[in-house]
């Protein structure tokens, strides 16, 4: 018998190995690679941010479980008949213009990515032109903006300008994140949500597309 | 009583009163200015332009502020650094990219934005173990030009105003070993390849021991306050748990300190960002006397808690938030935000007011004149 919370352990504790290993096997016995997706590597990263967003844990931790997260995807996505059947809703993530930080950005795609999610991420210093290509091309359900610098917050309202410009504000939520923004400033610059971490924005992202 | 600046500086890092709060500007890397804001300051305050040079290299993109500014807010603190050794693996690589003397590469995005570091030379590596730290080049620490004219430099200001003085050196262990290794990376070392993670941080732990051997014996009895950065936190915890720092990086952090301890007689003060609440009983606990910038709007950074948990132990440098009531607040939110500060963490000493982090470009310059014009008034 499949025992899915052994896998979903292999990750929580960040056994990388362990865990594609696990997924190898499983899948040569002929466990649906979409099962072995929805029943042991979610899990597992849900428990990882439950723990993360009550301080149980620690970025160390979190990141290590992310790596057995993708060791195992790699293993398991090429068997995925069609990838996008079990994607819970497509992203197109970046770090705004003017901003090269991106290690609260990447923490965020690990965070969905083990959510089920599919997340194209345009990288850091991201201009609104580029979000607005991305979210056409890809047909997105979700925006995602970081930024950590004071001075690129402003670029935020650029891009929600250039999303409307090129009428796909209504056609997608906005989300945004980074260390000097709130939930204030979200609202100020209608956005549809705001996530002070990683963990609540898998929380914040899951509401927004349900909504849609 | 008027006192002194450099007793007002060492009487609030003795955690004893003081006529008034302590001010710096400056005078370290991190309570420093943007070149926009700081021509935005010079013009509201009818001053000419100074074009000084823009601190270009590291993560400051920064002005230190002129004499003349910082004898108009009467600031208390001048600061100092070693300098680039004569013999270094940094090189200019491309229109803003270049890499420093750790072989780390370091880019930015445009003119007035800060460099960050992109790629350190180990980490390619995706199972290091503990020899990979001999396939890389290191710096060499005992390279003269890193203190050349240093002493004499100290020993004007030292010999001639009043003003207490503040060593900056490079940064510490953990910063370093991020950059060389990759931010990511050093964090999964800890737990996935621990023999690595220990060479690694032992390696540069005698290189910046070496460095502030030859610091310190140039200048450790000129100084007041040894300083270095080691940023160990994010907006809402630290980058690790107490236990793993006890067990992976703290051993490192102990000999530094102690080896500046042992080399000079004034405070070691050491520089985070973020949320180190949880770290502080062990930075304590190996003799850090003073922390600095005291990131008040990060989780479990309140300054009444750290004041009543840590003030008779440790004394505190920064606490003006940059976040949002320096750039985003009114000049009477400032002045709040000073008096606040005060009031907790200056309580019966152990305070030296200075903003969070570098003052940011957008920072209006009526709200820094009530940031230095505050801390004038009498307690």
């Amino acid at each position: 018998m499949t025992v899915f919370e052994d896998l979903a352990n292999m990750i929580i504790t960040g056994q990388h190995t362990a865990a594609a290993e696990w997924a190898e096997t499983e899948l040569s016995n002929g466990v649906p690679p979409g099962e072995i997706i929805d029943k042991g590597m979610i899990p597992g990263m849900d428990e990882i941010g439950r723990r993360w967003k009550n301080q149980e844990i620690h970025m160390p931790e979190v990141l290590i479980a992310a790596r057995a997260m993708k060791s195992c995807m790699a293993v398991v996505k090429p068997q995925l008949a069609n990838a996008s059947d079990t994607s819970r809703g497509s992203i197109v993530i970046g770090t705004v213009k003017g901003d090269l930080h991106d290690i609260g950005k990447n923490l965020v795609v690990m965070m969905l990515e083990g959510a089920g999610y599919t997340v194209h991420d345009l990288g850091n210093d991201v201009s609104p032109e580029a979000f607005v290509r991305a979210t056409e091309e890809h047909g997105v359900d979700i925006v995602a903006m970081s930024a950590l610098l004071t001075t690129t917050v402003p670029m935020m309202t650029e891009t929600i300008d250039a999303l409307k410009e090129a009428e796909l504000r209504t056609k997608v939520k906005v989300i945004v994140g980074g260390a000097p923004v709130s939930d204030e400033l979200a609202k100020k610059i209608e956005a549809d949500g705001y996530a002070p971490d990683g963990a609540s924005a898998v929380d914040v992202i899951s509401k927004l597309v349900t909504a849609l | 009583m008027a006192m002194s600046h450099r007793d007002r500086v060492r009487r609030a890092l003795n955690h004893e009163e003081t006529d008034r709060v302590p001010v710096d500007f400056g005078g370290g890397p991190a309570t420093q200015i943007h070149p926009t804001a700081y021509a935005n300051l010079l013009n509201h305050l009818g001053f000419p332009e100074e074009n000084l040079p823009v601190s270009h290299r590291g993560e400051g993109q920064v002005v230190a502020p002129s004499e003349k500014i910082l004898q108009h807010f009467d600031i208390d603190v001048r600061g100092f650094y070693t300098s680039e050794p004569d013999s270094s693996l940094g090189r200019p690589i491309a229109t803003n990219r270049y890499s420093d003397e750790w072989g780390v590469e370091w880019e930015k995005s445009d003119v007035l934005h800060p460099y960050i570091n992109v790629l350190g030379p180990l980490q390619h590596i995706s199972e290091p173990v503990a020899s990979d730290v001999d396939s890389i080049e290191w710096p060499v620490a005992d390279d003269a030009g890193r203190i050349r004219g240093l002493r004499d430099k100290i020993l004007t200001v030292r010999e001639q105003t009043d003003y207490a003085i503040v060593l900056n050196l490079p940064n510490s262990t953990f910063a370093l070993t991020q950059r060389v290794r990759g931010f990511v990376e050093t964090l999964e070392d800890l737990l996935l390849h621990e023999a690595f993670a220990e060479a690694v941080q032992e390696k540069i732990t005698d290189v910046i021991c070496g460095i502030a051997i030859l610091s310190l014996n140039e200048v450790g009895d000129l100084i007041d306050g040894v300083s270095f950065g080691d940023d160990m936190g994010v907006q809402n915890q630290s980058y690790m748990s107490a236990d793993l720092y006890r067990k992976m990086v703290k051993p490192h952090h102990a000999r530094f300190v102690e080896t500046l301890h042992k080399h000079t007689d004034a405070k070691v003060i050491t520089h985070s960002d973020g949320s180190i609440r949880e770290l502080i009983p062990d930075f304590i606990d190996i003799g850090v006397d003073v922390i600095n910038p005291v990131q008040v709007s990060a989780i479990g950074m309140e300054p009444e808690e750290l004041s009543r948990d840590f003030g008779n132990a440790l004394a505190f440098w920064g606490g003006i938030d940059t976040q949002h009531v320096l750039p985003f607040g009114t000049p009477s939110d400032v002045a709040d935000a000073v008096r606040g500060r005060r009031n907790d963490l200056g309580k019966g000493g152990g305070y030296v007011q200075a903003s969070v982090h570098n003052i940011q470009s957008e920072v209006p310059p009526e709200n820094i004149v009530a940031m230095f014009e505050t801390a004038l008034e009498n307690r």
